[in-house]
């Protein structure tokens, strides 16, 4: 745990030496410099360059032996072979860690495995622990240390953090979360892990107070065994979700057996995954919708006691095609009481006694605000004790302020978890589902990709129950 | 058997350059680890495929033993479901011509006569290197269906009971065990054995680059490998 906990200085750094600081707008030491203005970085920042003295307003050093101060973490911009000479001096002035966004090492053959392998050397050698080679760096929301190569930043500071084996890949996924409401927490852009690596970090975020749940955007695991050891203690606290990309060749061998035929690598992992308690989510859109239910469900409105979902609907189409798919995602959606029944219909006199209640009356829809009748169903079934959670379909492209107002409604009142499904588009809609996201609610487009992260979700507790049930039978 | 023994045989095969495990070397080691086998006996002459077979009991398969061929069914190495002496001795001789065809310096090291069993539902048990994980337990459907259907779980090992439980719960085809068409639920404790020992065999040899029992027949009453290859590292 020692040894996991060290890495917090690349998240919290009290100063950074940009190596390679520049002037020019069109290099990544110059963007680096912005972004950490613009981001409102806490810590001191070092602009190194050679022959500048100022930087974007920032007073420049010619090297890293002239820094008057300690510093924390150096982010390295220069060229492969710079890197490895500039470290040294690092060492000899007391960094701590380093983040290699230069490209040039091992992933463009012999002689730059060559210079990766000097580079860790000389690290090594001083203590400094590094990330990188070839990637875009770490961002973290609290102590505002931006990536470099991007534009756009998530601001609001969250309990979901990222490993990703894809700079670019990993960066866009953040992205997209964040416009479906997602708060991040720490981002690693990972490239060769020369050093730290991918599974290191997901041990850093086991003891991490500020990490609840963790993505990874994952080409391949370097040491399969240990990945085992860390994943199985960190699952059934906080979640891992694995977008898994690219697949191991293995199709050279010839399959001398049946076994040896078959053992692709997603199906390898796949196995592996069911074995530690890990989520893979088969796609981006999986992996955003995962994200959502996860952080929103499992972290604010309460976990879900059950897999029982009632479905509240304004039409009546999408209200049953969202029962089939809670039922196909393994999810129940039971009859309601008889109790329960006799208040729906006593409350919204148009309204269907079945599991899915439908408001069944367009008028509804029309006087949403001043009637509320989703605000009347959810309240009554709520209150159902074969109800676990909620699933609200939302209704066509008619009134969509009212319908967004009703569901911040619900958002304040509802005392179980719930989700919304809002399978409409145009305008005044998209304007609507953007203040929803923006106010947290999980919201999906289509029935299909709610009821399938709720699934997830029921999946991971019994997965968790299970673990725990092998863990007590020891 | 003891495990040094086996060691000791795996090394000979590594010395001679020999990928596979000979016939009457894994069938020592399947014994030694307590995974059932198909009762059979090998026979070099026609006239002792017959008596083996007698022996036996009717109705038996013919297979050739051969370090030429790898899956039987292409090859049509094999004869099933063979009633009586008359259906053998032809049987024999055909094998023979097809074998020939398939690879015409076909190297035959003898014939295999197996009681024939044909109740229950062929499955998969296997074992392989993946170069991320290491050695890694493979379950699924098997027999002739294994690489069409690809229903299959893998684990990493060891393996706990409990694990072998999922990865046969895990496949899609599970429900077939547990009785259709009013049959009897099949005995997956009987697989989940085999499953447990061949976690602890890949794990004692290091020397086995892969493993196939196939087919496995998952029974109402016990589980039995009627065919099984291990390949093993010589590099």
């Amino acid at each position: 745990m020692e040894e996991a906990r060290n890495l917090d200085v690349f998240f919290y750094p009290k100063s950074v030496a940009i190596i390679g600081a520049s002037r020019d707008p069109k290099k990544t030491g110059n963007a680096l410099i912005q972004n950490l203005l613009n981001y409102g970085f806490q810590g001191t920042v070092y602009p190194v360059n050679p022959t500048e003295d100022e930087i974007l307003g920032v007073k420049a050093y010619r090297s890293v032996g002239e820094i008057p101060g300690k510093v924390d973490l150096a982010i390295f911009t220069v060229p492969a072979p710079a890197v490895v000479k500039l470290m040294e001096e690092c060492g000899h002035m007391g960094v701590r860690a380093g983040v290699v966004h230069s490209s040039g090492f091992a992933e463009v053959g012999k002689e730059g495995a060559q210079l990766q392998r000097q580079m860790v050397e000389i690290a090594r050698k001083y203590g400094i622990r590094l990330v990188g080679p070839n990637c875009v760096g770490i961002l973290c929301t609290e102590s505002r240390l931006p990536w470099a190569r991007r534009s756009t930043f998530p601001q609001e500071v969250g309990n979901v953090s990222v490993i990703s084996q894809s700079g670019g890949g990993g960066g866009s996924f953040v992205n997209l979360a964040v416009h479906r409401g997602i708060c991040f927490n720490k981002i690693i852009s990972i490239g060769n892990e020369c050093d730290v690596s991918v599974i290191d970090f997901m041990d850093y975020f086991r003891t991490d107070p500020k990490t609840d749940i963790i993505f990874i955007y994952l080409e391949g695991f370097k040491d399969g065994s240990r990945f085992l050891d860390v994943a199985k203690g960190l699952t059934s606290t906080k979640p891992v979700i694995v977008y898994k990309i690219g697949r191991t060749e293995v199709g050279e061998r010839a399959a001398a057996s049946h076994t040896g035929s078959l053992a692709g690598s997603i199906r390898v992992y796949d196995g592996v995954f069911r074995q530690t308690g890990v989520l893979r989510a088969e796609g981006i859109d999986e992996g955003l919708d995962y994200l959502v239910v996860f952080s929103n469900l499992l972290f604010k409105q309460g976990a879900p006691k059950g897999k029982r979902v009632g479905i509240v609907s304004g039409p009546g189409g999408p209200g049953v095609a969202t029962a089939d798919a809670c039922v196909e995602a393994g999810l129940e959606v039971p009859d309601f009481s008889a109790d329960t029944k006799q208040r729906l219909v006593e409350r919204i006199p148009t309204a269907t006694r079945a599991n899915p209640t439908e408001t069944g009356d367009f008028g509804f829809v029309a006087t949403m605000k001043e009637r509320d009748p989703y605000g009347a169903l959810v309240s009554i079934v709520e209150q159902d004790d074969s109800v676990d959670m909620i699933a609200i379909v939302g209704p066509g492209e008619f009134n969509p302020e009212g319908f967004r107002d009703v569901v911040l409604g619900v958002q304040n009142r509802c005392k179980k978890p719930f989700i919304v499904i809002w399978p409409s588009a145009g305008e005044g809609v998209e304007t609507c589902k953007k203040s929803l996201e923006a106010a947290k609610i999980p919201l999906f487009s289509t029935p299909e990709r709610g009821a399938k992260a709720l699934g997830a979700l029921i999946r991971y507790q019994e997965m968790v129950r299970r673990l725990e049930r092998r863990e007590s039978g020891r | 058997m003891s495990l040094q023994e086996i060691r000791a045989a795996m090394a000979k095969c590594r010395e001679t350059g020999q990928r596979f495990v000979s016939n009457a070397e894994v069938k020592r080691i399947l014994s030694y680890y307590g995974i059932p086998i198909v009762h059979e006996g090998v026979a070099q002459s026609v006239n002792e495929v017959k008596k083996v077979s007698e022996s036996i009991g009717y109705p038996v398969a013919l297979k050739i033993i051969s370090p030429d061929i790898a899956h039987k069914t292409e090859a049509q190495a094999l004869k099933l479901n063979l009633k009586n002496s008359g259906e053998v001795e032809k049987a024999y001789s055909d094998l023979l011509a097809k074998v020939q065809a398939y690879k015409h310096d076909v190297k035959v090291e003898g014939y295999l006569i197996q009681e024939m069993v044909e109740d229950g539902v062929e499955t998969i048990v296997g074992l392989h290197n993946d170069p991320t994980f290491g050695p890694v337990l493979m379950f699924g459907l098997g027999g002739v269906w294994v690489e069409l259907l690809k229903d299959i779980s893998f684990r990493v090992i060891p393996i706990e009971r409990s694990d072998a439980v999922d990865m046969v719960e895990e496949i899609k085809g599970s429900r077939l065990f547990k009785g259709f068409r009013g049959g009897s639920p099949l005995d997956t404790d009987a697989l989940y054995d085999i499953l447990l020992s061949v976690s602890r065999l890949g794990l004692e040899l290091k020397e086995v680059k892969e493993l196939d029992l196939n087919p496995v027949f998952l029974r109402e009453k016990g589980a039995i490998v009627a065919d099984f290859r291990i390949l093993i590292n010589i590099g």
